[in-house]
Parts: structure tokens; sequence; C-alpha cells
């Protein structure tokens, strides 16, 4: 099946992607391209994202990433939006 | 486990397990629900006067190749996890050093009680700093990124304090192979260009405290003496940013039910300027005027949509910030190590207080039931250690068919802790509202992505 450009290939900000086909936004967050992302085109679904949360268990956790309560937040707890150190 | 909403005309259905998230037709997001126990048949015949047949089995078919290829449907894996997960070995790594029990407003929702935690005024003397660092990285295992945030009360009111444990620190990283982060929490007043340079130098993060609105700020953080502090920390906190790269810092401010329509307030910071912004729900006893209540959450609810909708504008006209609780990383972000663990308060995250004792966070210092030891003898209550690494969203009977459980990990203790007694319980009007605010954050990928369709 052909691979399909949903376009998340490039930062929020219309910043150009880095070198290697990797768009970082400001705020650090990675947007790979499809072809990166293995895709696959459908007619009534877009896949925002391709990541299974499953393989990350076997990695374990290297514990090398910021504690959430240190970044702003302080009465809450916000760990989905903290960045991996180790990708 | 899949969760679907709509939002701002996106149809969103999120596999929780897998942390896969699609967009789709109105045609699959009937279908969704129906997938797992109906047959393709029964599926026609029931979804036939609303969509063509041909249709209908096209996105049966896409469900169905969704579900192959892992990304629908999938498994809870984590449980299995689980008993070995309890049993790992815990470092401490971050430390929220409280290096001034004082402060110079009177802010009315403080959960320190104007700086003094329940407890007397107090600054942190060097010797006990810099125990405070020994102790951590003594405690630090093989972990190389060592947190330390300088917390209050207000910090500045103890700078030379500061400075003296920053000089350790890098002293001690070097001959310890670490690599100390350094954050500071402040209210601005005392700023000058002195600590802005000294900070620029060395914090990797500082989180300016302001609330919003002139009117709104300065009615929940006055002085001492009533007068409001807006006027004096906006210009401050402007250039402090400026000279910061509008990067590495947040302006953070807490709503009430004062400003239900926080994103105002939002919106105010970002047109000072300022493009790394937090605003925050306010924590407190629901007997206190201020504190949100249930019947709030309507509001509060449209004010996250609205918000996002003009974020969504605003990154589209090249003027974009970056809202806190809208980041999600969806390609890059935690393991599921992290997101089991959640914050990590009690175990890898400790609070420490002027005078060197040891809480979980920062929000139970001064609650003598959670006092953990301190800085030179070390942990020496184990069983409450215990309890808080056993803590994760499999501990919690709440979390357990929640989808947002691996955004927010069970949510804060404290919270819990404040509102129930226990620590695996939740507080619910924060959990609706961490709920309400993942949802606009991927909605807000979705629209980004569909903007830059086609161009990459």
């Amino acid at each position: 099946m052909p691979e399909e450009s949903n376009g998340v290939g490039r930062s929020p900000d219309g910043l150009p992607e880095e070198p290697n086909g990797v768009g970082r936004s400001p705020d650090g967050f990675c947007h790979e391209t499809e072809e990166q992302k293995g895709r696959i085109s459908m007619k009534h679904v877009k896949t925002l994202n391709t990541k299974r949360l499953q393989n990350t268990v076997k990695r374990g956790g290297c514990g090398e990433c910021q504690t959430s309560c240190q970044s702003a937040c302080k009465t809450s707890c916000t760990v989905g939006n903290q960045s991996c150190e180790n990708k | 486990m899949v969760h679907q909403y709509k939002n701002n005309g996106y149809n969103i259905v999120l596999d929780v397990n897998s942390g896969a998230i699609h967009i789709v037709d109105d045609l699959v997001y009937d279908v969704i629900p129906l997938f797992e126990t109906c047959t393709r048949e029964e599926i026609i015949s029931r979804l036939g006067q609303n969509y063509p047949e041909d249709e209908i089995i096209e996105g049966y078919e896409e469900v169905k190749t969704l579900v192959e290829q892992q990304q629908l449907f999938t498994e809870d894996e984590y449980e299995n996890y689980m008993e070995q997960f309890k049993e790992r070995p815990t470092v401490v790594k971050a430390l929220c050093l409280h290096i001034a029990h004082d402060c110079n407003l009177a802010c009315r929702y403080c959960f320190a009680q104007e700086g003094e935690y329940h407890g007397r005024k107090a600054l942190m003397s060097y010797e006990a700093g810099k125990a405070a660092l020994d102790f951590l990285i003594a405690e630090s295992g093989n972990r190389r990124n060592l947190e330390v945030d300088f917390f209050g009360g207000e910090p500045l009111l103890n700078f030379e304090v500061v400075k003296k444990l920053v000089a350790y620190g890098r002293e001690q990283e070097k001959l310890h192979n670490k690599n100390f982060r350094f954050t500071l929490t402040t209210n601005g007043v005392l700023l000058n260009d002195e600590i802005m340079e000294f900070a620029n130098r060395e914090m990797a993060n500082v989180v300016l405290s302001i609330d919003g609105r002139k009117e709104v700020n300065d009615r929940m953080r006055p002085f001492r003496k009533g007068a409001g502090s807006y006027d004096l920390i906006v210009p401050k906190f402007q250039k402090f940013a400026e000279s910061r790269n509008q990067e590495k810092y947040y302006v953070r401010g807490t709503f009430t039910h004062n400003n239900l329509d926080f994103s105002e307030d939002v919106l105010h910071l970002a047109d000072l300027g300022f493009q790394q912004i937090s605003v925050e729900p306010v924590v407190a006893k629901p007997t206190e005027s201020y504190a949100l209540q249930e019947e709030d959450l309507p509001k509060l609810f449209e004010e996250y949509d609205k918000l996002a909708v003009e974020m969504i504008k605003r990154w589209k006209e090249n003027r974009g910030f970056h809202f806190f609780h809208f980041m999600i990383d969806l390609e890059g972000g935690p393991c599921v190590a992290k997101r089991l663990s959640g914050c990590g308060s009690g175990t890898e995250y400790l609070a420490v207080t002027p005078w060197g004792d040891l809480y979980p966070c920062h929000q139970f210092v001064g609650n003598e039931e959670f006092l953990m030891g301190n800085v030179t003898e070390g942990i020496k209550s184990k069983e409450l250690q215990k309890e808080f690494k056993h803590c994760n969203v499999y501990a919690k009977e709440k979390c357990r068919n929640c989808f947002a459980k691996f955004y927010c990990s069970g949510g804060c203790a404290a919270n819990s802790w404040n509102f129930h007694g226990s620590i695996t319980d939740s507080y619910d009007i924060g959990c609706e509202l961490q709920k309400k605010r993942i949802e606009c954050a991927i909605m807000i990928k979705a629209a980004l992505a569909e903007e830059t369709e086609g161009t990459c």
C-alpha cells in the first residue's frame, strides 16, 4: 500500500525539519514523517502516532527523565507530557 | 481499552494500552463501539440506515486492520509487570529544597500557609543545603541527571544560600559524574538583573508565579499589607523571559472559583509576550470561597475548549505559545515505567525543609504523619517509603478503567490524601479536569497535523 502523508512532519510553528528528516518543534516534540512511522494509508482513518507503549516495557525505565513536579506543576500530576531522555 | 470522543469537529479514538491515536470519520466512529461485540453483518444491519453498505464494509475492514496492527483494542500487558515493578530498586533523583519558609507575598490560596507550612518561619542554612545535596548524590545510584528545585515560600529571600549551594553542586557533580539540573520557583518580587544573570547561567528552568490579568492576580497574590503584585512583577518577568530566549521557563498561575474564565488569563499572559505558560486549577478545601466546585466543571471544560481553539488559531498565525497542560508528546513521551510510577513522590522525589527534614513531596511538608527522615540520617520511615513505592495506577481503583491513567499516572498523591485520607484514592475534580486537558491536547495535535497536511 502506498505511504500517505498526512503532514505531521513539520513543527507546529512551521520550522523546517532537521536534516535527518525528524522535525522537532521548540517544545522538543518529535515529528517523524509518515514513511518513518510505517503508517498505512486508510480512507476513513488517520493515525496520529504509531507508538506502542508496550515496546517501552522491554527497555525498562532508565529514570533519567525529568520529575514532573520539577517542571511547572507542583499541584497536579502531569506525567504524559514529559519527554523521554532515552529515545 | 478504547476511548473515543468528539472535539472541535474531530472524531478522536485513543487506544489506551498502546497509546495509538486515530482520527476517524463518522462511519468508523460508529463502527468502533460495535466492533468487539457484533459480527460484520450485525454492524452492517445496525448502521445501514446511516451509511451505504460498501462504505460500512470498507470502514469495518480498516478497523480490523488497526486491530491486526495492534493499534486498536490492544491488551493491557502491564498489570503482570506490576509485581516486578513494585520490587524495583529505587533511588532518589530529585529534591525540592525549601530554601525559605517565609514569603514576601500573602497569596490567599497558598498551600504553604504564606510560606510557613503550618510551622515556623525559617531559612535553610548553607550547611543544611549542603547535606541535602550530599544526601541526593549518595542516594542517586547510577542516575546521572539530578534535579534540585529551589522552592519556598520565596527562595529569593535566601538567595545567597542558593548561590552557594549551586557552586557546591557544580563542584560535586564533577567529582561524582553527576549533572545537576537546578530550577527556581519565584514570585518575582526580589528579582533583579544579578539574579536573572545568575539564573540564566545556572538554572535549567525557572517557574515564575503570576495568575494572569491584573485584577485576578492582585486579588489572590497580594503583598502582606494588601497591595497587588502585578505591576511590580510583570516587567521583570517579561525581561527575564526574553533574556532566556523565551525558553526554559514557565509563567505559572493558579485559577480559582473567582476566575472560572481562566482562558482569558492564559491569553493575557500570551499577549504579554510569554511563550511558556502554565495555569493550573487551585487545590483547596471545598469550604474555601475560592475552591473549585463540581458545578464549576462544565464552565471549566468550556474554557479549556475555548483555549485549545484559540491556541490552534495562534499557531497557524505563527504566534503560538505553549500551554503546559496541553503539551503531550505522542511519539517520544515517557516509557511505561515512568507512566506507572507517576511523579515519584516519596521515592525518587523528596522535599527538604529548611532544617533538613524529608517529606514525600512539597505538599506533605508540615504534616508530621509524613515525616520520612532527614538529610543527615537518610530515610528512616521505610514503611512510608514502601507505601509510596507501591502507589501506582493499578493500586488505585478509580484509575483502573480510566482512559487517562497513562497520562496522569494516577494523579497527585497529596491531593488524594487531602481529599480522601489515602494516597491511593484520587481527587475527583482534578481527575475530570485532567481528562479534559488530555482530550484537548490530543485534539490540538490532530488539528496541527491536518494544518500541515501535504506540505511536508
